[in-house]
């Protein structure tokens, strides 16, 4: 029976972001001009910081230990981490910001759906992948692409990589939902959950090796900025070898989804809903 | 009858910040305490509809609120169709709607179709069974010709039905309404009032509203709650509450030419005043006498006579508190 429930579960899960998705596609079409304006300032900040970094390495053959090719895939990762952030973790806090500030979370909690997830995943927008993300891409693949020899990518640095990827995406999604969530105390949580992206997005400016200590410790506990894309290209490039950073993110990993679900449940004890 | 809502002893409190200084409201923030329900006591049976009333912040909202779970009662216990509201059970939250004047649960950019499907989904409806009590509902509410619109290209009136129709389109056994004619004009008011007693009638649907309209009331439900500083002050039938009143009549005196307010005033008290028409109270007993005279005295075109209508008994049963 137990089993069962969990694959209900499971299933009901599956199915809210499977939908959520798609509804967030549809809306996302709603406004095509505005997904033209998007797309047109994601490839003119592209351009402007590939051309940063080519006279930068004009004049220097390293930054931290990363040469012009390792440069070049230090930024797709951060693309692909600032994407995922944006489209999972941010959209769905400043969502669930507005809804708290307008009162509209209520309709939302008398459904039957699992309401953590729902909140967490209600708008995922696929749009903002295909039309921004990955337009807004081409030129850096471009460049990295001619490049691509100079990289050595062990297979070990691709799975740990991936993996740091993942679960620095989960760190950084429940660490920006933690803080927006003070938008049930205080009715507004837009600042907040801004400069929660600001501190999670540190560690996709500096390569993992260009951090001094104190920094480190920083990024691996209280304000985890380090996982998803500093340490995820360490790994990529076979410049971190030590596994045990692993096993400490996934006990992270599972710390902050434990606290997300903890704050949750106290956040809603105290909701007061907006006034009607 | 089998009881759907039991509510023992409810109450709720609000912790509110005390206006101070800048500084001071940073670092030694203050909070006084506000009691928003204060220690009701209610049922509801099967299939009743039945209509909270009471000024603003008399504790209304709150009492639905925490009747669907969204707030924790700060003391009291609630079972709503036998389970606690606030557990948020799937089978419990499958049977109630909830539905807010002012708040939408639609999405703007999409038409309300593509936010029924979603609900669709949520409620793991059958696609034709949805699609046929979407064109139901939306054929009594005569909103067909719009579901395709986008939500923000529809009027007020359009888009409330909209979401009335989202909230019950899973044919849910009781339904929460929190000001549903808000703002709205009068034929899409009387719209929708027909349509919850349709349901109530037809469905069995157990109705629990709050309106600041008494026609909202006198039309969709059969029992008042009256509540006034979070507690109730009435509870039954509304023609029992009217009954307090019937020994008062309003007279809408209709004159054919302009008679000053002093004359009027010989006769009952002025509840109203219009260039060519006057209402006023008078007392049941005296009302033969009083019109035989006005007829006699005063150069009248017409005679109304009502009972004091539900807005001035509420007005004057808050006045009295």
């Amino acid at each position: 029976m137990k089993r069962l429930d969990f694959k209900k579960e499971i299933i009901i899960r599956w199915k809210i972001i499977s939908t959520c998705t798609i509804f967030g596609f549809r809306e996302s079409l709603a406004y095509s001009l505005n997904n033209w304006g998007n797309l047109m300032s994601m490839v003119i900040y592209m351009i402007t910081y590939l051309i940063f970094l080519d006279v930068l390495f004009g004049r220097v053959k390293m930054i931290a230990g990363y040469d012009y090719a390792e440069m070049l895939f230090f930024t797709l990762i951060i693309q692909i981490n600032y994407y995922l952030l944006f489209v999972i973790s941010q959209a769905n806090v400043e969502k669930l910001d507005e809804s708290i500030n307008t009162g509209e979370l209520d309709l939302w909690l008398v459904k039957p759906v699992p309401d953590l997830w729902f909140v967490s995943f209600r708008k995922i927008n696929l749009g903002e992948l295909l039309f921004s993300a990955f337009p807004a891409t081409i030129p850096l693949l471009v460049i990295l692409f001619g490049k691509w020899n100079e990289l050595q990518i062990p297979f070990n640095g691709v799975v740990s990589g991936i993996l740091c990827i993942i679960l620095g995406q989960v760190i950084i999604h429940c660490f920006v939902f933690l803080i927006g969530m003070t938008a049930f105390f205080t009715g507004e949580g837009k600042h907040a959950k801004g400069m929660s992206v600001e501190l999670v997005m540190f560690g996709d400016t500096i390569p993992f090796e260009g951090f001094p200590r104190f920094m480190k410790y920083i990024g691996f506990t209280i304000v985890p900025f380090i996982v998803q894309t500093a340490l995820a290209v360490s790994y990529f490039l076979g410049k971190s070898t030590n596994y045990y950073y692993l096993i400490y993110i996934f006990g992270l990993a599972v710390l902050f989804l434990w606290l997300k679900t903890v704050a949750w449940r106290f956040a809603l004890r105290h909701y007061s809903s907006a006034s009607s | 009858m089998e009881k759907i809502i039991e509510v023992k002893n409810l109450s709720k409190k609000f912790k509110v910040p005390v206006k101070q200084g800048f500084v001071r409201s940073i670092f030694i923030p203050k909070n006084t305490e506000v009691v928003a329900v204060d220690g009701v006591f209610f049922e509801v049976l099967k299939g009743e509809a039945v209509a909270f009333l009471g000024p603003n912040g008399a504790g209304k909202t709150t009492t639905l609120k925490m009747l669907t779970g969204l707030l924790y009662p700060s003391e009291g216990s609630i079972k709503v169709l036998g389970t606690i509201p606030v557990e948020r059970k799937y089978t419990f939250l499958r049977k109630i709607a909830l539905v807010m004047g002012n708040k939408s649960g639609l999405s703007w950019d999409l038409s309300a179709r593509q936010s029924f499907d979603l609900f669709e989904s949520i409620y793991d409806l059958d696609h034709e069974e949805a699609l046929k009590t979407v064109n139901y509902l939306a054929e009594i509410l005569e909103v067909t010709k719009y579901l395709d619109f986008p939500i923000r290209k529809l009027s007020l009136g359009q888009r409330l039905k909209m979401e009335l129709i989202g909230a019950i389109m899973h044919n849910p056994e009781v339904v929460f309404l929190d000001e549903p004619t808000l703002g709205l004009d009068v034929v899409a008011k009387r719209n929708i009032r027909e349509f919850l007693r349709k349901i109530n009638k037809e469905k069995g649907v157990t109705i629990i509203l709050t309106s600041h309209d008494m026609a909202d009331i006198e039309k969709v439900c059969d029992r008042v709650i009256v509540i006034n500083h979070g507690k109730i002050m009435f509870d039954d039938a509304i023609g029992k509450l009217t009954s307090r009143y019937r020994d008062r009549k309003y007279l809408t005196l209709i004159f054919t030419e302009e008679v000053a307010e002093e004359v009027v005033e010989k006769y009952g008290r002025v509840i109203d005043k219009k260039p060519l028409a006057y209402t006023i109270e008078v007392a049941g007993k005296d009302q033969p006498k009083v019109i035989a005279e006005v007829s006699e005295k005063l150069p009248i075109d017409d005679i109304d006579i009502t009972h004091v209508p539900l807005d001035e008994i509420m007005a004057d049963m808050f006045k009295r508190g």
